[in-house]
């Protein structure tokens, strides 16, 4: 029988690996740096996600065209004549649709038809022309989800308080512009 | 034969090692969370800004609207939209500018403080002055002037704007 066999038996029995309370203590750190790093990666794509909705969710975006539309308009607008609606949820507002020219002959007129639930209104623009005589040429709705719109004017400004809301997220936004400022 | 004989006999990851290894797992998991701890201040801080803006330009073209008037009232105008109440403490108006008023405005769970105050220059024109403040960290701090000030906690926003008297 030969010698090596027996040499190496002896090698295995003696070698120097992990005991099994290394073993378990190894697990154990591991196995906490591991749970503190989920937590730490399910949290951060959590946060992403919030962060993610307030800069680019449908309430955002909206809430962003609302404005814009808003200011565009009313900037544009003679100031000589607007119409405010006693209850502020309808403005009406008048503008050449020749930027050349000072006679206002078309309207845009922003409404704002609350819903039956709280978050469900819209806000939306109507274009029309004046002469030969007033007719509405098309209506855009601007955004959904409106919980709240209210429209003011002071002197020859006209303000928007606007309130959107999809459930899980709130944004109130403020629009204020000078007639005739482009 | 030689080489099974060394691989029976290399030593294995010790404690020591183990350890080391899970102290720079956990300087790596520290500094994640600060980077995105800040991540989401700054954003919050971007909110903060832009809100504050919008504040600005609301009380200021509404103002200019009005021409300026010295008779001008936020509050009258504004508070059936939103929270808007006059205050006592604000930023302090620029150097040679009447105060037209102080308000705290509550717009998106923030608050900031306004205050609008004007200047007529020798040009006919009459310079319109808006700042908002709002807290630095973001929470809920009342705005004093006296006994001592805390204006340095906070941030503000400045709008100019002109009218012809």
């Amino acid at each position: 029988m030969s010698r090596y066999p027996l040499k190496i038996t002896r090698k295995i029995s003696a070698r120097n690996g992990l005991t099994m309370v290394e073993l378990i203590v190894a697990v154990v750190i591991s196995a906490i740096v591991m749970l503190g790093v989920g937590f730490v990666m399910a949290d951060s794509q959590r946060q992403w996600a919030v962060m993610y909705n307030r800069a680019c969710s449908e309430v955002a975006s909206d809430s962003f065209i609302a404005t814009k539309t808003f200011d565009a308009l009313v900037r544009r607008a003679s100031g000589e004549k607007f119409i405010l609606s006693d209850d502020g949820s309808c403005l009406e507002i008048y503008y050449p649709a020749d930027a050349n020219t000072a006679a206002a002959d078309r309207y845009a007129r922003f409404i704002y038809e609350p819903a039956g639930d709280n978050t469900g209104g819209s806000l939306s623009v109507q274009y029309g022309t004046l002469t030969p005589e007033k007719e509405a040429l098309s209506t855009s709705i601007i955004c959904l989800n409106v919980s709240n719109c209210l429209f003011k004017t002071s002197g020859r400004s006209a303000q928007m308080m606007l309130t959107l809301s999809d459930g899980s997220q709130t944004v109130t936004v403020v629009s204020s512009a000078y007639m005739n400022n482009q | 034969m030689i080489k099974a004989r060394e691989n029976y006999l290399r030593k294995a990851f010790s404690l020591t090692e183990v350890m080391v290894a899970a102290v720079v797992l956990v300087i790596m998991v520290i500094g994640t969370a600060g980077y995105r701890y800040y991540t989401i201040l700054d954003s919050r801080r971007a909110v903060m800004q832009t809100t504050a803006a919008g504040v600005c330009q609301l009380l200021g073209e509404s103002w200019r609207g009005a021409k300026g008037s010295d008779t001008f009232a936020p509050v009258a105008q504004f508070a059936s939209a939103m929270s808007i109440v006059e205050k006592t403490a604000g930023p302090p108006p620029p150097g040679g500018f009447t105060l037209l008023g102080k308000y705290e405005v509550v717009m998106n769970g923030f608050n900031y403080y306004a205050t609008l105050s004007w200047k007529d220059d020798d040009s006919g024109l009459r310079i319109l002055s808006v700042t908002a403040a709002w807290p630095r960290s973001g929470g809920q701090i009342e705005y004093t002037e006296s006994p001592s000030s805390n204006a340095d906690e906070f941030n503000s926003f400045d709008l100019t704007m002109y009218v012809v008297k």
